[in-house]
């Protein structure tokens, strides 16, 4: 017969004496670091394959993006006005194997973006804030030069790839997904401050080209940095930051190649009278 | 600027509530293993013991069915670091001392069903299941350990 003599256990033998800080610590810094290099090394990869896709499968991209726009309007009488400026700096002073369609979206953003497959599209919020045709063909320039660089697909990629990586390693795991996705989220269609210039170099060109002269060139962004309340709404600015920088650059570039500055050009009737907001 | 707050609001969110069910869960957890180590201690009289007794116990005046059961929630703390343990592996380190809690507390409510004048609580089976699936993602819920046994009272007391 044993006996049995009572006894509490001297130890919990079942609980690992384990700071859980420091493990949650660890186990994220590593799934925060092998996403960050995945994310790098993909975005590599598809900056090696850019110059390889060819117009056809952009075009294919491209629609897939436009089917989820709301809004655009066919009909709007300065989507002519646009696409024949767009016609003019293809033709005469932007070097694209492809003919660029202009969008025009009745959207009060402030914005205009490169889609794959030639698009540019417009939003009603900018055409209003615009004053003159040179600063709208800088815009139109600067957005023809994320083609010629093709940044709209080194952004399309990386957003994807940021994609991929959230779905498949977090899987269904919604809460870590949301949280993850997210923080991707915020630099998935943002392009690089040297991509934004590269653009802008091309913009003053193909301003120098068509008007002789690339006086306009920086009124949207001071526009945008004086009524600096009205910033908020200015969705151009998520996607195009430090601006001030940018008015630098392109003042230093314009002297170098010795670009003057002459009269602006009036927009044509049909865009209506500039916004009372934006200033100059 | 703008779309820039939505993922934050949800970031910000979600450390809020690591954190709350970082200390929440802490300290809840405290005061759950100095109830469970007092009340052990107050118990530790009656053994409770896994063994079948098949011979006969002459002085037994009554046998019944005790059981005891508790269900014990994780914390959004654990289940965080439950998900990335998912990713790489290795023991969930976060979930033991909730099953630890669960079972040990069980086995007093056990005890606490059968009273103080029982003599020995044999045949004792403890189980676990998980209960109350989050509806999102499908990760536990929170735990429950159900503890039963046979309890036996010999006439002197009664
Ligand atoms: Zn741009």
């Amino acid at each position: 017969m044993v006996r049995y003599t009572p006894k509490l256990p001297e130890k919990n033998v079942n609980v690992t004496p384990r700071s859980h800080i420091r493990e949650l610590f660890v186990l994220l810094s590593g799934l925060i670091a092998i996403v960050v290099v995945v994310y790098f090394l993909l975005g590599l990869v598809v900056d090696q394959l850019v110059p390889y896709v060819p117009p056809s499968f952009e075009k294919k991209i491209g629609s897939v993006y436009l089917r989820q726009i709301e809004g655009i309007d066919k009909k709007d009488p300065r989507q002519p006005v646009l696409q024949a400026m767009v016609d003019d700096m293809t033709e005469k002073c932007v070097d694209l194997p492809y003919d660029v369609e202009v969008i025009v979206v009745n959207d009060q953003l402030v914005n205009a973006f490169a889609l794959p497959g030639g698009k540019i599209v417009v939003f009603d919020g900018l055409l209003k804030a615009v004053e003159s045709e040179n600063e709208l063909a800088f815009i139109l320039g600067h957005e023809l030069g994320h083609f010629v660089n093709k940044d709209h697909l080194r952004g399309l990629g990386r957003a994807l790839v940021g994609l991929s990586i959230s779905l498949t390693l977090l899987g269904t795991d919604s809460h870590l997904n949301d949280m993850l996705g997210s923080s991707l989220n915020l630099n998935r269609l943002r392009f690089s401050q040297q991509q934004e210039g590269k653009a802008d170099i091309v913009g003053i060109n193909s301003l120098q080209c068509r008007y002789g002269h690339v006086k306009g060139a920086t009124d949207f962004f001071e526009g945008l940095e004086a009524s600096s309340s009205f910033r908020q709404l200015r969705h151009y600015f998520a996607t195009h930051p430090a601006e001030s920088k940018r008015i630098d650059d392109i003042e230093e570039y314009r002297i170098k190649q010795g670009f003057e500055k002459k009269a602006l050009q009036q927009l044509p009737s049909v865009f209506g009278t500039p916004d009372s907001t934006s200033t100059e | 600027m703008m779309e820039a707050i939505g993922p934050l609001l949800n970031l910000i969110i979600f450390l809020l509530l690591v954190s709350v069910g970082y200390f929440a869960g802490t300290l809840a957890e405290k005061r759950h293993y100095q109830s469970i180590q007092k009340r052990e201690a107050a118990w530790l009289r009656i053994p409770a013991v896994s063994a079948r007794f098949d011979e006969k116990l002459p002085q037994a005046s009554g046998g019944e069915m005790v059981y005891g059961s508790a269900v014990i929630s994780i914390d959004y703390f654990k289940r965080i670091l439950a998900g990335l343990r998912i990713i790489f592996g290795g023991r969930v380190t976060a979930y033991e001392s909730l099953i630890d809690r669960a079972r040990r507390e069980a086995i007093l409510r056990m005890k606490e069903n059968a009273g103080p004048n029982t003599d020995i609580i044999l045949n004792v089976r403890i189980e676990t299941s998980s209960i109350g699936n989050s509806a999102n993602g499908g990760s536990v819920g929170s735990i429950e350990a159900l503890a039963y046994g046979t309890a036996i009272r010999t006439s002197q007391n009664g």
